[in-house]
């Protein structure tokens, strides 16, 4: 199990290198990206088990602790990448799937749950985010944060959207605010989707 | 505020380095290895309490991405909403991370209330870097606020800049709340310790962190519940706060266990 940990931490070191540069290829970069930290998880869990038993069994230990290091070595920058390329590409996989697939299909959907309400426009309610008196120069209100990049909708370009900027090509969020300016990076539209924050 | 800190160049290939990231994994790091030299220090087994970090630490992932999946799915009505597009919520990684724990520590013979007891500290540590990370990325953020300490966001990447009003810094509350926890449990002394009564008041206390800086919350991705009253980390942290209470009363839990 020692060497089987050092194996392990070298394995999640090459998803991890490998999710870097290839995080922009849909699902496999999410795959190696997000991989790589479960695997270096792995050979640290291999590492410490093989640490206990050398110990219990009075054994050398050093190659468990080479095991251990390298995982936590690969576990760190592997987290790191997760969470930049891994998410990046989470963004550009989700942008490829058709938005309807995100709406009432559970028996704990918006329709069917008593408890639920829909909050914003974007869910199929009434723009309501709770921010009490909003300046004039605030944003839509309700809208959901940006996507990563916004998903295209045939046949719906703003005009008053530039190519290349954050949410061109976007079709405008419904109902926003009147005389409310976009937010920063993205004149006169607003995403379909957004990331998905930590909460 | 900008939630890239920095863009790595390696020839060709550019890739941003996020605040959030960083400090998220500098947030495990510091609570694993606080973790580990508790461990150490009560004299247990070291590898088996790092075997038992690593599972932990992948029980907080799972039960981190698995609520935030289950709130989506309950929020959009489509159960592969949150599984296409990750995210975390971290009352999950209580959950997971200590059924991980409680199951790992028992598979490799080692006491789970004591080393639950000896490391409660960490998970506030941790926690509390996390929150900075909230901070730098513009997540978890606050309401409206124009008085002192309010923050405006303005990169278009962070999700508080939609709208870009100034806001209340809520993470650094929560971060400021939970090191103060975390110095509260670090100062307490290292002796009677071993029945998981630590850990329960630890959470008990942060069910009232949380219900405290939630009222500072004003992100509108969040799930509501009791016509649009209570928010699922308001639900988690009420039940968190009435089974702590419950459980601190417990005969098992009333008196300190001898160390």
């Amino acid at each position: 199990m020692a060497w089987g940990s050092v194996a392990v931490g070298a394995l999640s070191f090459i998803m991890m290198v490998a999710g870097f540069f290839l995080s922009w290829v849909p699902v496999l970069g999410s795959l190696l990206s997000f991989g790589a930290p479960v695997v270096s998880l792995a050979g640290i869990v291999m590492g410490g088990v093989a640490m206990s038993r050398a110990k219990q069994s009075g054994e050398e230990s050093g190659a468990a602790i080479g095991g251990l290091i390298v995982s936590i070595i690969a576990f760190f920058p592997a987290l790191l990448v997760a969470l930049t390329c891994g998410m990046c590409n989470a963004c550009l996989t989700a942008g490829t799937m058709d938005p309807s697939l995100h709406r009432g299909r559970s028996p704990f959907g918006a329709g069917g749950n008593p408890f639920l309400v829909p909050r914003t426009a974007h869910d199929g309610g009434q723009p309501s985010l709770d921010m009490g008196t909003l300046p004039k120069d605030a944003g839509p209100v309700g809208y959901p944060p940006p996507a990563f990049p916004p998903p295209p909708v045939p046949g719906s370009q703003d005009p008053g959207a530039q190519p290349g900027a954050p949410g061109a090509g976007v079709q405008a969020a419904p109902d926003p605010a009147p005389d409310a300016p976009s937010p920063p990076g993205s004149p006169g539209s607003a995403p379909a989707t957004g990331p998905a924050p930590p909460r | 505020m900008d939630p890239v800190l920095t863009v790595l160049h390696f020839g060709a290939v550019e890739r941003p380095l996020g605040g959030y990231g960083l400090m998220l994994s500098l947030a495990i790091l510091v609570a694993g290895a606080s973790t580990a030299r508790a461990g150490q220090r009560a004299g247990l087994d070291v590898g088996a309490a790092i075997a038992t970090i690593g599972f932990t630490a992948a029980g907080s992932l799972a039960g981190a991405t698995g609520l935030f999946a289950l709130v989506e799915w309950v929020r959009t009505g489509d159960p592969l909403a949150g599984v296409i597009q990750t995210g975390l919520v971290f009352l999950g990684a209580p959950i997971g991370g200590g059924l991980a724990l409680y199951y790992s520590a028992r598979a490799l013979e080692l006491p789970v209330g004591r080393l639950l007891d000896v490391a409660i500290a960490a998970v506030p540590l941790g926690h509390a870097i996390g929150r900075i990370g909230c901070f730098l990325g513009g997540c978890c953020y606050g309401r409206h606020w124009e008085g002192p300490v309010a923050v405006r966001y303005t990169d278009p990447m962070a999700p508080a800049a939609w709208p870009s009003i100034l806001r209340h810094p809520t993470p650094l509350y929560e971060s400021a709340l939970l090191l103060l926890v975390a110095s509260y449990f670090l100062l307490l002394p290292p002796k009677r310790v071993g029945s998981g009564r630590r850990a329960i008041l630890y959470f008990t206390i942060y069910g009232f962190v949380r219900l405290v800086t939630e009222h500072f919350r004003g992100d509108s991705v969040r799930g509501l519940f009791l016509g649009g009253h209570v928010s699922t980390s308001e639900l988690l942290s009420a039940l968190m706060i009435v089974g702590g209470l419950v459980a601190l009363r417990a005969p098992r839990f009333r008196a300190p266990a001898s160390s």
